[in-house]
């Protein structure tokens, strides 16, 4: 299976554009982009997948080992760069995904040039001093939400997950459940996500980077947008009007503009 | 596969057993226990009639050994009726015939 | 049907009074539906700040509406754990969709206890669909979440109990499957001047079969000792009686040269290990062959078991007679047969078990009997092992569902005189 299959790669936008490469977090799927998509593909090339597990990626291509860590995902992000032969590629992380690009553009600086993070965290857990706005315990509440809400995933909700082209009025179910994962592998990327330290990468993060967080963000409060500003020399914080942790769909004009006029401000 | 019919019925003599239908693994046991049950008297004649049997496998072969045994241990003897050529070839070809009292039709069962 | 209940009949609307008194029962006003319904109800911002909430849910959470309205957000009132779920899957959703229904959350009460919740939201629009606010009814999940639990337990253990009984079955497959080796030797010796073939037809892959062969050297590579047979019945019990089988007659052909007396050792070992009311035997033929210039000299003894046949070199096939030899191991002072047969150059000799000849073909399902096996085999002569035994196999697989027992086939052969030659000249 071509990687193209694998991580249900879409291209759109302007060819002539800087590529800017849309990677979502924890939850759900490209569909997180569809807000901003339009504004961003205005000016730029616009890359979108969906990292095995998720969305409509190949399921069968998940093992449980690689995407127990964060790097199992950036080797994602790093084989789409590949097959795509991305150069200096803009990569725009959202929450989980934030950190997943800065291992991403670590293993292949020539390919990913810039970064935005968007409501990025480092680590989710309270601990010495540093404020994640998590217990270990809290984790544990979320994994049991992912458990009651996936009640009969399997018998009722796989057929739609998998995608099936010889059925297509499965297509609005597939409209309505974005967000909905095989348990075990929702389970395995929660705790991937809410259990891995990414602080000490963050110091040596080269690249050009925008930092964009909520006002309000009941996952990554603004102190930790804070931090992260803090331990990557030279990044830039913008903090958005908007409330929760997805703004971009929440605000997606803001979202689009801030991308866009950090993209603008490195061709200068 | 046809089902396996034991009818027991009591003479002055012996017993006669009459097995109908296929004797295999899975019924063989049946045989058996029939034989069991029966009480043969001293002396007395067991006669197993397999006279409209139509299958007999190795299974029923050791049933028949070990009604056999039985019968001898209690002082009697067995005679077997058969009559397909089938069954008496594989008597023949194990060499049971040899062993057992084969006849081909029942003997009457008198108190002597 | 009770007619004081009234309205069945069409008539008792009608009556002034009863109206009245039904209109007694209806909610007095929209408001207090509002406030008192039986479920939760919450009306927030886009930005999720309370703008209005029922009386019910605040009753839910111990909370004023002076604590909630305007000071809390939707996720303020969950656990953190639901608040996860709800930035990472219900916001997100809800924000695409408009609309998300049944979704199970866990909210804090002001007490600090958990309060398990079914959420359905709807995004009200303005006219230009503008998102304005977003409309939420809660229902108490308590008594749903635990036979959801329940539920959740019991297939966790369904599937572990699956994923244990997979696991036991391969095992017990392994476990055949080696054992069902024990009882067959891996490959035959190697003889000079001499062919040998086998095959074992294997009904089914889960009851071990009970038929058996093997062929060995007895002394200095002159002599091989040869048997095969079939146990009686079928499963662990005739692969424990194929084993005594095969070992007692392995150990027995290198003490004794005479295949009869082999056949008494065998015939007294399984007596010994099997009584009167559980009786178990075997069928067999014992061989014993020595090479004498151009000819192998065979002797063979048979226990009951379907007589051998030699193909010859010249044509034809004939059986060897062995009647009269008795059934191995159920009768204290069985009878065995033997027979002596020279094998020319050419000649094959074909030991089988009754799986071949009980096997049922055609559309009257008949025996293929003997005379079938006989004249297929004179039709292939001559024919050494190797293409008698690939010819049989080739039968056997014809036999479909016809045949229904294990099969084992073993041939022993002499190149014929051109063979010979040429693999002299080699």
């Amino acid at each position: 299976m071509s990687i193209q299959r694998r991580n249900n790669i879409r291209v759109s936008g302007r060819t002539s554009g800087r590529t800017v490469v849309l990677a979502h977090g924890f939850g759900c799927d490209q569909n997180m982009w569809r807000l901003v998509e339009p504004a961003l593909a205005k000016d730029h090339r616009v890359v979108l997948f969906d990292y095995v597990g998720a969305g409509r990626s190949d399921l069968s291509a998940w093992q449980e080992e690689r995407y127990s860590s964060l790097e199992g995902y950036a080797r994602d992000v790093v084989e789409v760069c590949e097959e795509l032969d991305l150069r200096d590629a803009v990569l725009v992380g959202h929450s989980v995904s934030a950190m997943v690009g800065v291992l991403a553009r670590a293993a292949a600086p020539e390919r990913i040039g810039s970064l935005v993070m968007v409501c990025p965290s480092p680590y989710y857990i309270d601990e010495d001093g540093y404020r994640g706005g998590f217990t270990a315990e809290d984790i544990d509440e979320l994994l049991e939400s992912l458990e009651s809400n996936y009640l009969g995933w399997s018998a009722a909700m796989a057929p739609v997950i998998m995608g099936n082209p010889d059925r297509p009025e499965l297509g609005e179910e597939l409209a309505n459940s974005f967000c909905a994962t095989d348990p075990d592998i929702a389970r395995v990327f929660a705790r991937t996500t809410f259990l891995s330290d990414s602080r000490k990468e963050l110091a040596d993060v080269t690249a050009p980077t925008l930092i964009l967080e909520c006002e309000q963000d009941a996952i990554a409060p603004r102190e930790v947008g804070a931090y992260v500003h803090s331990a990557i020399p030279g990044s830039e914080l913008v903090t958005l009007a908007a409330t929760g942790h997805c703004p971009q769909l929440s605000a997606p004009e803001a979202t689009a503009s801030a991308i866009s006029s950090f993209v603008a401000d490195l061709e200068r | 596969m046809n089902p396996l019919t034991i009818t027991a019925s009591h003479a002055p003599g012996g017993l006669v057993l009459e097995a109908v239908g296929d004797l295999d693994h899975t019924n063989a046991q049946r045989l058996r226990h029939a034989a069991q049950e029966a009480e043969l008297p001293p002396g007395g004649l067991l006669v197993v009639d397999l006279s409209r049997l139509e299958f007999c496998d190795s299974s029923g072969i050791t049933a028949l050994i070990a009604v056999r045994n039985r019968a001898e241990a209690a002082g009697g003897a067995l005679v077997l009726v058969v009559v397909s050529a089938a069954l008496r070839r594989l008597l023949n070809l194990t060499g049971l015939d040899q062993v057992l009292d084969v006849r081909d039709a029942v003997p009457l069962l008198t108190d002597h | 049907m009770n007619p004081a209940a009234g309205g069945s009949d069409g008539s008792g609307m009608g009556l002034p009074s009863t109206r009245a008194a039904f209109s007694a029962l209806l909610e007095d006003s929209a408001e207090d539906l509002y406030e008192s319904a039986p479920c939760g109800y919450l009306s927030t911002l886009m930005d999720g700040t309370i703008a209005k909430v029922n009386a019910t849910l605040l009753g839910w959470l111990g909370l004023t509406r002076d604590e909630v309205v305007g000071r809390m957000h939707f996720s303020d009132l969950l656990t953190v754990g639901g608040k996860l779920y709800h930035e990472t899957h219900f916001a997100p959703l809800l924000r695409m969709q408009g609309h998300l229904g049944g979704i199970a959350l866990d909210m804090r009460t002001a007490q600090g206890a958990k309060l398990p919740v079914l959420v359905t939201s709807t995004v009200k629009t303005s006219d230009d669909g503008e998102p304005l606010l977003i409309r939420t009814t809660v229902f108490d999940a308590t008594d749903r979440r635990a036979y959801e639990r329940e539920l959740l337990r019991a297939r966790r253990v369904a599937e572990e109990a699956r994923a244990q009984a997979e696991a036991d079955r391969e095992r017990l497959r392994e476990a055949l499957a080696v054992l069902q080796q024990s009882l067959l030797p891996a490959a035959l010796p190697h003889i000079p001047g001499v062919e040998t073939a086998c095959h074992y037809h294997t009904a089914s892959p889960i009851e071990l079969g009970g038929d058996f062969y093997d062929l060995f050297p007895v002394d200095d590579d002159k002599r091989f000792a040869f048997f095969l047979g079939d146990v009686c019945g079928k499963g662990p019990q005739a692969a424990a009686l194929t084993s005594l089988t095969r070992y007692t007659l392995r150990a027995a052909a290198l003490h004794a040269s005479d295949p009869v007396a082999n056949l008494r050792i065998l015939n007294t070992v399984l007596l010994d290990r099997y009584t009167g009311d559980d009786p178990r035997y075997c069928t067999a033929v014992v061989g014993l062959m020595e090479r004498s210039g151009n000819t192998v000299d065979v002797h063979l003894a048979s226990g009951g078991h379907p007589p051998a046949l030699v193909v010859r070199g010249d044509g034809g096939a004939e059986y060897l007679s062995t009647r009269g030899g008795m059934l191995v191991g159920a009768l204290p002072d069985a009878q065995f047969v033997d027979v002596h047969v020279r094998l020319r150059p050419g000649d094959t000799l074909l030991l089988y078990t009754d799986g071949i000849t009980e096997a049922r073909t055609g559309p009257d399902r008949e025996l293929y009997g003997y005379e079938a096996l006989e004249a297929f085999a004179a039709g292939l002569a001559p024919a050494g092992p190797r293409r008698l035994v690939d010819a049989l196999t080739g039968l056997l697989r014809g036999f479909g569902d016809g045949l229904d027992d294990d099969t084992a086939l073993l041939a022993i052969g002499l190149p014929a005189r051109t063979d010979t030659e040429s693999e002299n000249q080699a």
